[in-house]
């Protein structure tokens, strides 16, 4: 019945991309008006960033925008901050800005260089609106710059991989974090994995959040280690954050040790999952949330080419790819389909274009973004 | 004699490791003390990287020269090492690897002798370039290794491994020419120079034996994580720290054992801290803050000891003036 209304969410997106067009005029008789979209690069080659990466590439070239990249110095709001004063330098007329990397500490003084530079801009990998706190909704909130934030249900995905490994049996599990200075909020992944230990009567016995260990394999592999001798009883781990890093070492670790009931559930896709699948080692996978960058480059495209869609900042629900069993993302893996929207697709949301297009059809657009979304658009028979 | 003296001062040496055992016994007897041999198998195998890397770090360090750039570079070889095995697998992995780092640790060590800077500011120069080569090396690559790559992770082979880098280690510290005018360039420059030792050699022989080691430990971890993805800016520098960590250790027990085994035991010590905070539950977050703490008692214990030793030698000089002054 899930998968069912999942294919027909697709299907549904699949006509309504396909209806738009037919009111539409040809995309080439529209001359698009050129602009700079920045962004921030921080040149790592892991499973999420590359993709992210590509679609956003893909969707500025495909909206007749230029791309300005900047890579921060580290990962601290203040390397953020700089980078972004970087961005502003370059002339850059919207920008996409990761909010999890400037946090509640960073957010207020990103806005307000924003503000003041006159630059569009808006938050993925973040919070709702409401949630950016007082601060910053003193300088954002009125202001027609602001194109609003895109955020996942962070709580749904981590207690769905919660819920994964208790219907494998695994309820003692051990937990890999995100510093837990990036989980505050309630909508977060350990509010969710906290959520489904009560419900499912599950255990958490060990947590490791050393970003100096969850960010290679071999602390991955070390990690795991470390928590089958300290506590043998482990069924399992979830996988919060980091995930691209750290698991090939686990799966290494976990096949080597030939412990065919211990489960891995996590968020974040890594490379080569389709073998930690085949492995039996993970049995749930949510990830593919690289869309923000490419929702907020539309936005902006079509704000620059005199259609705003929105005329105040607003929240929209982004979307994960929740894979729930080996078969998924072994399925998932073999459609390698990266580029989730093609040009085609894409300037259909621009009101030039698509005079039809607006932000009802924009926002059911970003919900209805799925793995049978995809099917539906890219794959149909 | 000889043999029952070093046995003695090998037992000292072990005496840090073994405190931290005994603790974190006390605190978990049953991972430490009643669980059977796996959690020393674990401690053993967790500290083999370090180890390598510590061994490749310490003669830079003797001639004066604190090289965070290891850590990155190691990392940079495991990221050529899945390339040469999506090439032609295990065998040109494992030998190109090495190669590779042979070649670029000569270019290393002709860069940094040509720049002549024995300042920090290099070595972290460094990392970055060495982090932007790895990044650049790793673009649109598949940087995972199949199972059939693995098998250097496991026993036997991760104790060769050990053991063979080890014996090279100890050559090359004890036996080997470079390894005396190293210490003597780290001793006094200024003396070695007269004494007709070229500084320029040494440090370039010292930066090369540390890349070669840094080659290894890439094949050895690639070999245990089964994937690697390259780490920008400074990312790399918790590794290297570690890295120093093995070697503080082995300058503190170095009256009692040579820098080959201390620095394994500072590598073992390591690991026993790292799984015992693990499982007292303690907040691995502040992980890092407890090792450094355990480096900072370290380090301020042989300050101070050498102080005394060195006030202890001054009035003992000072007496035998004094004395020789007034039977004058």
């Amino acid at each position: 019945m899930k998968k069912m209304r999942k294919v027909l969410a697709g299907l549904l997106t699949g006509a309504m991309v396909l209806s738009m067009a037919a009111f539409t005029a040809s995309a080439e008789d529209v001359e698009l008006v050129n602009f700079k979209m920045g962004y921030f690069d921080t040149g790592s080659q892991d499973g999420t960033t590359v993709p992210l990466r590509n679609n956003l590439v893909a969707a500025i070239e495909s909206l007749g925008a230029e791309g300005v990249s900047v890579q921060p110095a580290g990962n601290t709001p203040d390397d953020y901050l700089d980078a972004l004063d970087t961005l502003i330098s370059q002339g850059v007329d919207a920008i996409a800005l990761p909010w999890v990397s400037f946090m509640f500490a960073g957010t207020p003084a990103a806005v307000k260089k924003c503000e003041d530079a006159g630059v569009y801009y808006g938050f993925y990998w973040g919070v709702d609106v409401e949630t950016l706190g007082e601060d910053t909704l003193a300088f954002c909130q009125d202001s027609d710059h602001f194109m609003g934030c895109f955020y996942q249900q962070e709580n749904d995905a981590a207690y769905a991989a919660m819920e994964t490994l208790h219907n494998y049996g695994c309820d003692k599990v051990g937990y890999i974090g995100l510093a837990a200075s990036n989980e505050l909020q309630e909508n977060s992944r350990d509010y969710g994995v906290l959520k489904a230990c009560e419900d499912f009567g599950m255990e958490i016995l060990v947590e490791q959040r050393d970003q100096n260990v969850t960010t290679t394999a071999e602390g991955g592999a070390t990690t795991v280690e470390n928590f089958l001798t300290a506590y043998p009883e482990m069924q399992g781990i979830v996988i919060a954050g980091n995930t691209q890093f750290v698991m090939p070492g686990i799966d290494q670790v976990i096949t080597s040790k030939g412990l065919t009931d211990f489960k891995v559930a996590a968020i974040d896709f890594p490379d080569a999952m389709e073998t930690y699948a085949q492995d039996g080692v993970l049995v749930y996978d949510a990830g593919a949330h690289v869309t923000g960058p490419v929702y907020l480059t539309i936005l902006a495209a079509n704000a620059m080419n005199g259609t705003p869609l929105i005329t105040k900042g607003q929240s929209f629900n982004q979307q994960y790819i929740k894979l729930t069993s080996s078969e998924e993302i072994e399925q998932w893996v073999s459609i390698a389909d990266e580029i989730v929207y093609n040009t085609d697709e894409l300037l259909q949301c621009l009101q030039v274009v698509n005079p039809e297009f607006d932000v009802e059809a924009f926002d059911e657009m970003v919900r209805n973004y799925s793995y049978a979304d995809i099917m539906a658009r890219h794959h149909a028979e | 004699m000889k043999i029952l003296k070093q046995a003695k001062g090998l037992l000292y040496g072990l005496l840090i490791p073994f405190i931290v055992y005994i603790f974190f016994g006390v605190l978990r007897p049953r991972v430490f003390l009643t669980g059977g041999l796996s959690t020393l198998y674990t401690i053993l195998v967790q500290s083999i990287t370090t180890c390598i890397l510590g061994w490749g770090m310490h003669f830079s360090m003797t001639v004066g020269s604190l090289d965070f750039s290891i850590a990155a570079e190691m990392i940079m070889y495991e990221i050529i090492a899945t390339i040469f095995y999506h090439m032609g697998g295990f065998l040109p992995m494992v030998l190109g690897t090495i190669a590779c780092s042979f070649l670029f640790g000569m270019v290393k060590a002709f860069v940094k002798e040509l720049i002549a800077v024995k300042s920090m500011v290099l070595g972290l120069a460094l990392t970055y370039i060495i982090a932007s080569i790895g990044e650049v090396l790793s673009t649109n690559r598949n940087t995972v290794i199949g199972t059939d790559a693995t098998m250097l992770a496991g026993p036997p082979f991760n104790f060769i491994i050990l053991i063979g880098t080890g014996l090279v280690m100890w050559y090359l510290l004890s036996r080997s020419r470079f390894g005396a005018h190293a210490r003597a360039v780290g001793g006094n420059a200024v003396l070695a120079k007269s004494a007709g030792i070229n500084e320029h050699v040494i440090g370039f022989e010292a930066s090369m034996v540390g890349s070669v080691f840094a080659g290894i430990a890439a094949v050895f971890t690639l070999s245990r994580g089964a994937g690697v993805t390259a780490q920008n800016g400074l990312a790399s520098i918790g590794s290297a720290f570690s890295a120093l960590m093995c070697v503080f250790i082995a300058m503190f027990i170095g009256k009692y054992v040579s820098a080959t085994v201390g620095i394994y035991i500072g590598a073992v010590t390591m690991s026993i801290i790292s799984i015992g905070l693990v499982s007292i539950g303690f907040d691995s977050e502040l992980n890092s803050t407890v090792t450094s703490a355990f480096l900072l008692i370290l380090m301020t214990y042989t300050i101070l000891t050498e102080t005394r030793l060195a006030d202890k030698v001054r009035r003992e000089v000072a007496a035998a003036r004094i004395r020789k002054d007034s039977s004058n």
